[in-house]
């Protein structure tokens, strides 16, 4: 079993995105992005990250629907 | 779930926390305290494995592990797709609660389902048939340890949990069976026919023997029929007996060709050696077949037209525009035939399982993938590049249709599947089908060897521009040769020359690692062996005639490599007897091969009536 935890960086900002996964990886999480809510929503469903970070304001959904729909699912702890 | 954020208004913290955040973080941010905030999150979170993530049911001795999605029952893992394990987990952790099937459709196969119910019938009854038969086996089953889930006694556990679904009506689900022939790939021509013969030896009896392995389609092209007579005649009369019955579809075409390697002549006498050879056998298939053409020309559907031909079936180049799996396809012309769209390739239903429930589940498995794009009915090709059938095929497909009522199973053929399908409110695409959307067109790569290519466009415009048009003005009526009359010893010189050129243009110069551009000389000199020379018309060779005169255009080669060629570089070749021992020698003996390919063709005896 793999130690490595999942961190799943739901960020519209590409630049604090990758600032953020340079720092993140650097202290050897397993980083998985997105830039909008609808992918975020799918990647949490597929690799269940053990921690989210979410940005409110997304090109797509609002950030708090997309909160919503990572608990309704109960898939993403 | 951590939010980090540039609103910071108490409202929107409040909303988020309510929502099922369990931090807060504001922009601008420090890097160290997010670190720190992940670290706690972590601490909230069971590591995998051990934590309430696990869910124990005792009265089945059923352990699921949640977090590294192990399914164990009596300390033996149970194999679950993914899909079956988000069921699961959903059931099991609602005990005692009515879930809705449009709940279930939603959180397992997304937010775009609800009412797809026999996805949700399929998936549970499967898991449940299964697992009766696992229970029914003896105990000393090897394979006892690879059982499915019972999720329907899971259901039952957890009291109360039902799922509601609604009878539907089933869906069509056409299974034709075929096999898709490269004459010459990655293995020498002779290597493929042997292969060929295997199968039709195969074959033949088989559908003689057994009425429920109903059909079979070859590949649309005639040659194979003639490349398997010629080394067994005596298949003549089989042959002629399946194709007549129906049960054998053959032509429309002689050869499956690059559309944009050949002239529009070649095209056209192309069709019509097809539909001439496959009336001689019996009728040929009333379908335009181009399974695997990289990319269709604009006219293709008025010559399908004026060749009585309503219906085409094609894969590579169908643009984004199609989200259906047919459209209407229209030439310059006006003139359009209906044209289904292989939605995943001509291998769409390849390798058929043995197992009734495994084939209900593919089932399942592309209706949910064709989604919106589902006409209907669906269509699964139950073949690909040189597969042998599958006799299981109507034994699996009966047992299917005894089981559920979600898909009704047919083994059918194109011919009689596209009659009976929507016509109504398809999308019209115009012209050329040269888009890369749908599937891969190796744009800018042109399957032949430069040195064949060339070879047969001098030929092409030999017999187009001198050969034929001579012909009509010099010859004396009754002996000008008419297209494709059905008897071959009716033929006149220039019909042969030009059968001959509508053969070697189906043969795609691509061997194992073979590298773009790279000349082969079997190529040019195997061509050459099977039909003596490049066409004499007048007297003088016509390649050497016409090289002088025509600019010397180069034709554009496979620039990117071959595209299976790399995938499996030498698939399927094993060296044998000494060439097994020492490679050098093997690499010695393919160079001879390639370079003598005419005798080594003799050398095996079937010498393609060379």
């Amino acid at each position: 079993v793999s130690s490595v935890r999942a961190i799943l960086l739901i960020e519209d900002d590409p630049a604090l995105r990758r600032a953020l996964r340079t720092s993140l990886r650097s202290r050897d999480f397993d980083v998985l992005e997105s830039a909008t809510g609808e992918q975020a929503i799918v990647v949490a469903a597929d690799r269940r990250p053990d921690v989210v970070i979410l940005d409110l304001g997304l090109p797509d959904l609002d950030g708090i629907e997309v909160l919503r729909r990572l608990r309704g699912s109960a898939r993403s702890r | 779930v951590i939010v980090l954020t540039a609103r910071d208004d108490q409202t929107e913290k409040v909303r988020s926390l309510d929502a099922g955040a369990d931090d807060y973080m504001t922009k601008p941010f420090d890097t160290e305290e997010l670190l720190a905030r992940i670290r706690a999150a972590l601490r909230r979170v069971p590591s995998a494995g051990n934590g309430p993530v696990v869910l124990r049911l005792a009265e089945l001795d059923l352990e699921i592990d949640l977090a590294r999605r192990l399914v164990t029952r009596a300390g033996e893992p149970v194999h679950l797709t993914r899909t079956e394990l988000m069921l699961l987990e959903l059931l099991v952790r609602n005990p005692g609660k009515l879930l809705t099937q449009e709940y279930l459709l939603h959180e397992v196969w997304g937010s775009g389902y609800g009412t797809e119910s026999n996805y949700l019938r399929v998936y549970v009854a499967q898991s449940a048939q299964e697992a009766r038969r696992r229970r029914d086996a003896p105990a000393s089953d090897p394979d006892r340890a690879r059982h499915r889930l019972p999720l329907d006694r899971t259901r039952r556990l957890a009291r109360g949990v039902r799922v509601r679904t609604q009878p539907t009506q089933p869906i069509t689900v056409a299974i034709v069976p075929h096999t898709h022939w490269d004459r010459e790939w990655y293995e020498p021509f002779q290597t493929f026919r042997m292969r060929l013969v295997k199968l039709l030896d195969t074959l033949l009896p088989m559908l003689e023997a057994d009425m429920s392995y109903a059909r079979f389609l070859l590949d649309g092209q005639t040659v194979v029929i003639d490349d398997y007579l010629e080394i067994r005649p005596d298949a003549r009369a089989a042959l002629e007996r399946l194709a007549a019955a129906g049960r054998i579809s053959v032509g429309p075409w002689m050869v499956l060709m690059d559309e944009f390697m050949v002239s529009g002549e070649t095209t056209v006498r192309d069709l019509q050696y097809g539909l001439a050879r496959a009336s001689e056998l019996g009728g040929a298939m009333e379908v335009g077949y181009l399974p695997d053409m990289f990319g269709h020309v604009a006219q293709m559907p008025q010559l399908f037209r004026l060749a009585g031909l309503e219906h085409a079936v094609a894969w590579r180049g169908v643009p984004a525009a199609v989200e259906q799996t047919a459209f209407w396809w229209e030439a310059p012309d006006g003139s359009r035939v209906r044209t289904e769209y292989l939605y995943g390739s001509y291998s769409n239903g390849r390798d058929i399982p043995v197992d009734a429930g495994a084939l209900v589940r593919r089932a399942c498995d592309y209706e949910v993938e064709l989604g919106p794009a589902r006409l209907g009915s669906m269509l699964l090709m139950n073949g690909t590049d040189h597969q042998m059938p599958q006799p299981w095929l109507g034994r699996v497909v009966a047992e299917a249709n005894e089981r559920q009522r979600d898909y009704r199973f047919v083994v059918t053929s194109l011919a009689e599947y596209l009659p009976a399908q929507p016509t109504d409110g398809l999308v019209t695409v115009s012209g050329e089908l040269r888009s890369g959307a749908r599937a891969n067109l190796l744009m800018g790569v042109g399957s032949n060897r430069v040195d064949v290519h060339r070879a047969c466009a001098a030929a092409e415009r030999a017999l187009e521009r001198s050969g034929e048009p001579l012909s009509a003005l010099l010859l004396p009526p009754d002996r000008y040769p008419r297209h494709a009359r059905p008897r071959r010893v009716a033929q006149s010189r220039v019909q042969q020359r030009a059968r001959l050129f509508v053969r070697v243009q189906r043969r795609r110069g691509r061997r194992p690692g073979g590298r773009a551009l790279r000349r082969s000389a079997s190529d040019r000199r195997g061509v050459d062996a099977r039909r003596g020379r490049a066409p004499r018309v007048g007297g003088r060779r016509a390649g050497r005639r016409h090289g002088r005169h025509e600019p010397d255009r180069p034709s554009p080669g496979r620039v990117g490599g071959d595209r299976r060629a790399r995938r499996r570089p030498g698939a399927g070749r094993r060296p044998r007897g000494k060439a097994a021992a020492h490679p050098d020698r093997r690499h010695r003996r393919r160079r001879r091969l390639h370079r003598d390919g005419h005798r080594a063709e003799g050398a095996v005896g079937v010498g393609a009536g060379a």
